[in-house]
């Protein structure tokens, strides 16, 4: 009896253990690289000075105020977009379907630098094909494009979060419950005021939520920063933690310093983000009663809607990939002209798969990201449910809440050298083995994973669980036999999601990798850094293709699994 | 008779010390890392090929960190396996600011996972407590301006390749004749908004400070920074936009990237800037790492003439240390190198703040 009572604490101390266990050496680091001016592993030189430096500093606020406007914008935006989209591919009759498996998964896979790079060859003023096109074919006076600009950023930013919001809102708008928007139709209501007045309120708290992970995604964005903003002059924060990360002499201090800022805004995020979901029964969509979400006859509209959707799908997925192919296929980077067509050559594949590590990298990641998804988007149930059903324990389960959503703050560059640090003093045989890769990504992607579980949990009305309680049944058997079935969709969407983005990941891996531990992005990195670009190029149109092929798989099973 | 008898002794101590030494030398080899590189070092080059060869054999494999590309580091690697094959080499690509905090952090913390380590020059100041005083038989062969740190130094590092800058240009839209062959010819405004290059321009300013003086380098870098530079974080970065056309003119770029473009049929053209500045690739062993000796037969190997040559006919472009090797570019002919510098903290922040300024923070 005794033993039966103390089990939830004793399950409650332990997630509390393993969330703080995955996010202490990295957080540590960067506090405390915060409040000292000396190097990780020597003596401790306590200081103010090192704040005092990073936040004087002339050029922080510019940067500061670039990242708010450019994070703001860009998650407003793909706010809507996401939201149109998800809408016209879960609850109305347009045939999108396979576009959208498509859309969502392609822009993962692909890695940051190489849709970038792809955006630069089409809309670059100087040399973009696009422009290009316009001034010889449409003979215009100037290139109409320019993606070094504050709009160029927040365009492909835009293209880049797109999939992150189509798996962020798929699972609310698929588990719609009906109920109120049938009571709306049968009142007289047309469709535009149904969705103005019962859709979008039913909504709006995973709304909500959705556009704090958007602003956080990129408010912490690198890549877009880095490429197209640097070279036009336009300093976010994340490029000025990164440079003082990166460029001699390192300055891990000053990093750590701006890094709090961050953090702070995660924090702040997490805590909007509970005040919006903690009266979650008013947004319950799934109720012990069957029910099929409405399906939108858009009649006149539908074809509008399709090509709407096959258009994005293009400018999304098929240009980049386009522009990816085409210098695959070449020996050198250049626009396509009809001289280049001589040199077309499939010699890069050659080279891609011959390239040092690159089969055992392949290996390596489709295994690490399998775990890291698996665990990850466990952990996250753990955590997500906690924080939504358990009525005990509060203080610690906010805590573990907050402490799961932190990572989202912290640069992968500060995870790698916290883990190294972490790892290198404590006697545990983690260091150089690919353990320290899987904590890394189960840490990382571990406030992803938590909002995605827990934007499917606050769907799920607790009738569901008390009516399996009543029958008999203990927590473990309504969590197997309710809970998880019911949210295998938004499980293996965080699965997937996860997956897919520690194949991508690469600022924290190039840091953790050991001798014959090579992860794709790390190889991609090299190939970028050696000026291999078009054998880059070839290598991530055969990765794409594989997890491609992996990833609809997944989500066929996926589909399967949803509430029919 | 006495004759005889001495050198009857003379010729039995000569076969006893002939025996013994590399006798002693296998049964002396030490394994403590602090005394390893006194030994090897003391070795005469005769003799220590034999014993780094049968040590490395029974360590087995040496891991090497280097913030140089995979492709790259094979073209030392494959050989080297061919001719040692029990001796694997496992390489870590790192970038140079990670390759730095890598090696630092393991070192402070005594846990050393590297062996070797590839860097570059103006980053040796930062790394050179983990790099250990190894001194190898080519070290002698080397030019010194590329030999760097020594045994009484506590490190060394050899640069067995240097990246020549030069300036580069597209010939399908600036001809050849008319193409800027100076730094001062590139900083002429008729360029204004046509070139790049990249965002390491600390070490240049310093080695035009070295090449001319402060005023005369502050003055021509002012001109520089005065066309608009479009700027990238690495030359690879440089290259690829000079081959897409997004800038016309390409400079304090690596002359090995032109060199590839030119090979593979891309409209490009180069010239070495005169002075000539480089940044120069160093090879080191690492102190405390787990396999020595197997570290040491890599550096050995590594910095031979007939591997340096066969590197260069891979990939050339690049100067190479070994005096005694014959490349695509002849190092003594250019004498008055000059060889971006290790900095200090202090300097470099400096430097950096100050092409910072001009280059990177101006607004396009």
């Amino acid at each position: 009896m005794l033993r039966r009572s103390a089990a939830p604490a004793i399950a409650v101390g332990a997630l509390f253990c393993l969330v703080l266990y995955l996010v202490l050496p990295p957080l540590g680091t960067l506090l405390f690289g915060a409040i000292t001016d000396t190097p990780p592993a020597t003596p401790p030189h306590f200081t103010l000075d090192t704040l005092a430096r990073a936040w004087g500093s002339a050029t922080v606020y510019p940067a500061l105020l670039n990242s708010l406007m450019f994070a703001a914008v860009t998650a407003t935006l793909v706010l809507l977009v996401g939201i149109l989209l998800v809408w016209i591919v879960e609850r109305t009759d347009a045939r999108v379907r396979l576009m959208a498996d498509i859309f969502v998964l392609a822009p993962i896979v692909m890695p940051a630098v190489v849709l970038v790079n792809g955006w630069i060859m089409l809309l670059s003023p100087r040399s973009g094909m696009i422009n290009l096109m316009a001034t010889s074919w449409l003979g215009m006076s100037g290139p109409p494009f320019d993606i070094f600009s504050f709009p160029g950023m927040v365009w492909i930013a835009v293209l880049q979060e797109l999939p992150l919001a189509f798996l962020w809102l798929w699972p609310s708008f698929r588990a719609m419950n009906p109920e109120l928007e049938e009571a709306g139709f049968a009142s007289g209501a047309g469709v535009l005021r149904v969705i103005r007045k019962i859709t979008v309120p039913m909504l709006t708290p995973a709304l909500l939520g959705a556009w704090i992970i958007f602003f956080i995604y990129a408010f912490g964005a690198l890549s877009v920063p880095l490429l197209i903003g640097k070279p036009a002059g336009i300093y976010l924060f994340s490029t000025e933690i990164y440079l003082a990360a990166t460029q001699f002499p390192t300055d891990l201090n000053i990093a750590s310093a701006y890094s709090l800022l961050f953090l702070a805004v995660s924090f702040l995020g997490i805590v909007l983000y509970r005040r919006l979901t903690q009266d979650i029964d008013q947004f319950a969509t799934i109720r012990g009663r069957a029910f099929r979400p409405r399906c939108f006859k858009l009649g006149a509209a539908r074809p509008l809607a399709e090509l709407g959707v096959a258009t994005l799908l293009t400018v999304v997925v098929l240009l980049p990939f386009l522009v990816l192919l085409w210098n695959a296929l070449m020996p050198f980077p250049q626009a396509p002209s009809a001289a280049s067509l001589s040199m077309i050559s499939f010699e890069n594949f050659r080279a891609a798969w011959n390239y040092g590590p690159a089969q055992r990298a392949l290996r390596n990641s489709l295994v690490l990201g399998l775990f890291a998804g698996l665990i990850t988007t466990a952990l996250a149930l753990a955590v997500a449910w906690c924080n939504l059903r358990l009525r005990r324990f509060r203080r610690t389960v906010i805590m573990i809440d907050q402490l799961a959503g932190l990572p989202v703050a912290l640069p992968g560059l500060v995870v790698g050298m916290g883990m190294t640090w972490f790892y290198l003093e404590v006697p545990l045989p983690v260091y150089g083995t690919p353990a320290i890769l899987l904590l890394a990504y189960i840490m990382l992607h571990m406030p992803y994973a938590v909002r995605i579980a827990g934007a499917g949990l606050s769907q799920l009305h607790s009738e569901l669980e008390e009516a399996g309680r009543v029958s008999g049944a203990n927590e473990r058997r309504v969590l197997a036999r309710i809970v998880i079935p019911l949210l295998t969709p938004s499980l293996l969407t965080s699965a997937l999601y996860v997956m897919l983005r520690a194949f991508r990941e690469y600022s924290a891996s190039i840091f953790l990798v050991g001798p014959g531990m090579e992860v794709v992005a790390v190889l991609v990195l090299d190939m970028s850094q050696s000026g291999n670009s078009n054998i880059l190029a070839a290598y991530t149109v055969m990765i794409t293709g594989v997890m491609t092929v992996a990833a609809v798989v997944f989500n066929r099973i996926e589909r399967r699994a949803a509430i029919q | 008779m006495q004759a005889i008898m001495h050198l009857s002794f003379a010729a039995l101590f000569g076969i006893v010390t002939s025996v013994a030494t590399p006798a002693l030398a296998q049964s002396d080899a030490p394994r403590d890392p602090e005394k390893v590189w006194t030994y090897l070092n003391a070795l005469p080059a005769s003799e220590r090929q034999a014993v780094l060869e049968r040590e490395a054999a029974k360590e087995g494999r040496a891991v090497v960190y280097g913030a140089l590309g995979i492709d790259r580091a094979n073209l030392f690697i494959e050989p080297f396996q061919k001719k040692y094959p029990n001796v694997r080499i496992d390489f870590v690509r790192l970038s140079e600011s990670d390759l730095a905090d890598k090696l630092l952090l393991e070192n402070r913390t005594h846990r050393i996972n590297s062996d070797a380590a590839i860097a570059s020059i103006p980053w040796l100041e930062l790394i050179k407590p983990a790099l250990a005083p190894y001194q190898p038989t080519t070290w002698g062969t080397f030019d010194p301006r590329l030999r760097l740190g020594g045994s009484d130094a506590g490190w060394t590092a050899m640069s067995y390749e240097v990246l020549p800058s030069a300036i580069a240009w597209r010939t399908d839209r600036i001809p050849s004749a008319e193409a800027p062959k100076t730094l001062d010819a590139v900083a002429d405004q008729k360029w204004k908004g046509r070139t790049g290059t990249t965002t390491q321009l600390e070490s240049m300013l310093q080695g035009l400070i070295l090449a001319y003086g402060e005023a005369e380098a502050n003055d021509k870098v002012e001109k520089l920074a005065a066309l608009s530079n479009r700027t990238y974080t690495s030359i690879a970065a440089l290259s690829d936009a000079l081959a897409q056309g997004e800038i016309d003119i390409a400079w304090n770029m690596g002359a090995h990237r032109p060199t590839q473009l030119k090979a593979k049929g891309a409209p490009v053209d180069f010239v070495l800037q005169d002075p000539t500045f480089g940044q120069g690739i160093t090879l080191s062993a690492t102190k405390g790492g787990e396999h020595p000796y197997a570290a040491a037969l890599f550096i050995e190997c590594a910095t031979r003439a007939d591997m340096l040559e066969r590197v260069d006919k891979a990939e050339p472009g690049r100067f190479f240390g070994n005096t005694q090797g014959r490349y695509a570019l002849d190092l003594s002919k250019y004498p008055k190198l000059v060889l971006f510098p290790a900095l200090d903290r202090n300097r470099f922040r400096e430097l950096k703040q100050r092409t910072d300024r001009l280059f990177i923070r101006q607004a396009r």
